[in-house]
């Protein structure tokens, strides 16, 4: 096994609670030069700490180019706000659009690659067993993990499906009634054998004593060090120290 | 003795059923035995050991009535959580077998013993202990997910012994697998037996049955037909009217002793036949 | 929450939440001009109710997110299709045609209602899935504000997709078996025929 790094090491649900601190911060803020000039870079520097730069990179970009270039679009040059700084044919570029194009992708920016790098660099097992110690329910963690497997299970069986109907004749291409027609035999026998199993499966997790009274223990031995505890804590007073910062007159907020 | 397990006068109906499967069941388990359940397709073998293990009525309903106790108590007023390490169940299918929210197959044989809340030195000893039971290191660091059906209920089997129930229902484990999975299973079952576990096993390969059970309840027309010693039920010729096939030694004996001489015992397993045989 | 969530419930959302996937992922595979991403969300509303496809349709893109974190606010259109459907199921609705209609006219009135503010405000008129965008920047070029190109853009991009998920649910929960059926909360309901 590789060594795992230290974003990777840290403890699950201080990641996710410091991602979603900075996200909600910079929603509040509303401020471009945070995404852009602090946190995305923050992050992309820290995938390359933790060995991770490229899985993370490919996600990240897949994620944002296209997205962001619609947003600039329509912001920026489609909704025009404020005095144009340049123009091309029906395109106007203003300076109230771009800054809102600018903050709204900033926002969305720290959002995702927090919430990537928290994802890139974690096992699903290992967060949700973090989130059931704090008292999430059993239930909650099944749905969440059954999820993750049942979907590349489901996926490879509606594919089985798909080629053994087109063997039979059924079209799938052709025009757009002759595929919509494709869709319902292909997931239908897929939801109803699936439902048709649920009872034998609820016996199963039965046996296996899912609904019973006692409280957990976990085979994943995780346990939140004296920093991970207290790194959340101080991040959130930074962000709230921030957050005063930009609003609050006295100190120079809102000028 | 008390019984470990007791139905009395029960009846039963599914919820949508037409009719019932049951009209006045009843039985005594007690503590060792190995007891093996026959009938027909249809005669209600899976049923009794849902009624048994508290999945009926818990996750199916219909209409039950009369008693149906473990260690004097009724099966249906305890939760399904509760029964968990007292009854384990291992089911036919082996691919709904799993819990299908861990990663290796060592964590799918934890899970129960997570839920138990058993501690994790504990557990772990449990799990490691279970593998080595049951052969199955190789499987060890497996996905659950990509096993062959024979492997996939090895792990059912391990994770529910790993729970370490006194009392064990089996349905039909090996219907779905090849002679050498079965073979494995029956293996595993052997293991079961010389631990004194209480067992009940629904099966239709008959010489498994003479070998490994000491006691026949045959299901026929919503009642119980026969119950009796292994031996004592497998010797009656008439059993094959019901649906239930004798093994060939069995035959032989029976054969033999009408038309040849007749025989003091009829013979259901091998050795048994070899012995009588010789003299 | 132990009537809303039981063993049977809580195995359906995980298997709810792959139909909503592979139905999206189905429906751009062969290129139908429709999500198809909430059909198993209405399923769970037809067999157990609002709360449970509540969170079936809320998880689904919370899972989505962790490869694209843009699904994740569309988890409240999902939620609120979900409380729909899942309301008009408890009334019943599943079990006939011009009912299932009219719930289906419900999802599609609360998934606009819901959508196209997340993706005015939000997204600055960007769809979080992409599906629509192309729409919504041609009616923006015709002159139409921000408001009212996205709604038009959704009104192009739900209506039919609604209505097809809400009667492929209708037709699946006929071709369920009754023994299964009646395990769920809401099944006896279509056993009684
Ligand atoms: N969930 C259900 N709802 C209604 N009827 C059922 C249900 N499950 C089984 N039955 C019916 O109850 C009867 C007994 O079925 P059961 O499965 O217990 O028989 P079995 O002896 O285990 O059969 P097999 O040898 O095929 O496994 C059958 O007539 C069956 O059709
Ligand atoms: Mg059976």
């Amino acid at each position: 096994m590789v060594k795992k790094r230290f974003i990777s090491r840290m403890y699950p649900l201080t990641k996710l609670i410091i991602a979603l601190t900075l996200g909600g911060t910079s929603i509040i803020v509303h401020q471009w030069q945070f995404g852009y000039l602090f946190i995305m870079p923050l992050m992309f520097l820290l995938a390359i700490l933790d060995g991770k730069f490229k899985s993370y990179f490919k996600k990240v970009f897949a994620a944002i180019v296209v997205f962001f270039l619609f947003i600039f679009l329509i912001q920026a040059f489609l909704v025009p706000v404020g005095a144009t700084i340049w123009q091309w044919e029906f395109l106007h570029l203003t300076v109230g659009g771009l800054d809102k194009a600018l903050n709204i992708t900033a926002t969305i920016g720290v959002f995702l690659t927090t919430l990537l790098l928290v994802f890139e660099t974690t096992n699903m097992s290992d967060l949700m067993v973090s989130l059931q110690k704090t008292g999430m329910p059993n239930g909650a963690a099944y749905v969440f993990l059954a999820s993750i497997q049942m979907i590349p299970e489901m996926n490879k069986r509606s594919k089985v499906i798909m080629q053994a109907q087109r063997a039979r004749g059924i079209e799938t291409e052709g025009n757009m009634w002759v595929r919509t027609k494709a869709f319902f035999p292909t997931l239908s026998p897929l939801i109803i054998s699936s439902i048709t199993d649920i009872g034998d499966k609820a016996a199963t997790l039965e046996a296996r004593a899912f609904s019973s009274s006692i409280p957990n223990t976990f085979y994943r031995d995780l346990h939140a060090s004296f920093f991970e505890k207290y790194i959340t804590v101080f991040v959130i007073l930074l962000c709230t120290l921030y957050t005063l910062w930009r609003y609050v007159p006295a100190i120079g907020g809102l000028l | 003795m008390n019984p470990v397990l007791e139905m009395k006068d029960v009846h039963f109906k599914y919820l949508i059923g037409k009719e019932k499967v049951f009209e006045g069941i009843s039985f005594k388990i007690y503590k060792g035995e190995f007891v093996s359940i026959t009938g027909r397709n249809g005669s209600g073998k899976t049923t009794l050991c849902n009624i048994l293990r508290g999945f009926i009525p818990h996750l199916n309903q219909g209409t039950l009535s009369g008693d149906i106790l473990l260690h004097g108590e009724s099966i249906p007023d305890k939760s399904l959580g509760e029964l968990a390490d007292k009854i384990g169940y291992i089911f036919q299918n082996p691919f709904i077998q799993n819990s299908g929210i861990k990663e290796t197959v060592y964590e799918e044989i934890a899970f129960g013993l997570e839920n138990l809340g058993i501690p994790r030195e504990e557990m772990i000893k449990t799990v490691d202990d279970t593998i080595k039971l049951l052969k199955i290191e190789d499987l060890r660091e497996k996905h659950p997910a990509e096993l062959s059906g024979g492997q996939r209920q090895r792990v059912a089997i391990a994770s529910i012994i790993a729970m370490d129930p006194p009392i064990l229902i089996i349905d039909e484990p090996t219907s779905q697998l090849d002679p050498k999975g079965t073979e494995e299973i029956f293996e595993i079952i052997k293991l079961l037996k010389e631990q004194k576990k209480t067992i009940i096993l629904v099966e239709h390969k008959i010489d498994q049955v003479a070998e490994y059970a000491s006691r026949i309840i045959m299901l026929e027309d919503k009642k119980i037909l026969f119950d009796g010693t292994t031996n004592e039920i497998l010797s009656k010729e008439e059993v094959m009217t019901y649906g239930t096939n004798l093994p060939q030694v069995a035959k032989l004996g029976i054969k033999y002793s009408k038309e040849v001489k007749k025989l003091e015992k009829i013979p259901t397993v091998l050795e048994e036949a070899v012995k009588i045989f010789k003299g | 929450m132990k009537k809303h969530f039981t063993t049977m419930v809580l195995i359906l959302i995980p298997i709810a939440i792959a139909v909503n996937v592979i139905g999206g992922q189905l429906a751009s595979i062969l290129k139908l001009p429709m999500y198809l991403d909430m059909i198993g969300t209405i399923l769970v509303a037809a067999l157990a109710g609002p709360i449970p496809a509540m969170v079936a349709g809320g998880v689904t893109n919370l899972i989505l997110g962790i490869t694209s974190p843009t699904w994740i606010p569309y988890a409240i259109v999902q939620i609120a299709c979900g409380a729909v459907a899942g309301y008009a199921a408890q009334k019943g609705a599943f079990k006939s045609f011009k009912w299932t209609a009219l719930t289906a006219l419900g999802v599609w009135a609360a998934a606009l209602l819901t959508a196209v503010p997340i993706t005015t405000i939000l997204f600055g008129g960007i769809a979080g899935g992409g599906g629509g965008s192309v729409i919504t920047a041609f009616f923006l070029t015709t002159g139409q504000g921000l408001w009212q190109s996205v709604t038009t853009s959704a009104l192009i991009t739900e209506t039919l997709d609604k209505f097809i998920s809400t009667f492929i649910v209708f037709f699946i929960v006929k071709s369920i078996p009754v023994s299964t059926l009646v395990k769920f909360p809401l099944g006896p309901m279509y056993a009684e025929e």
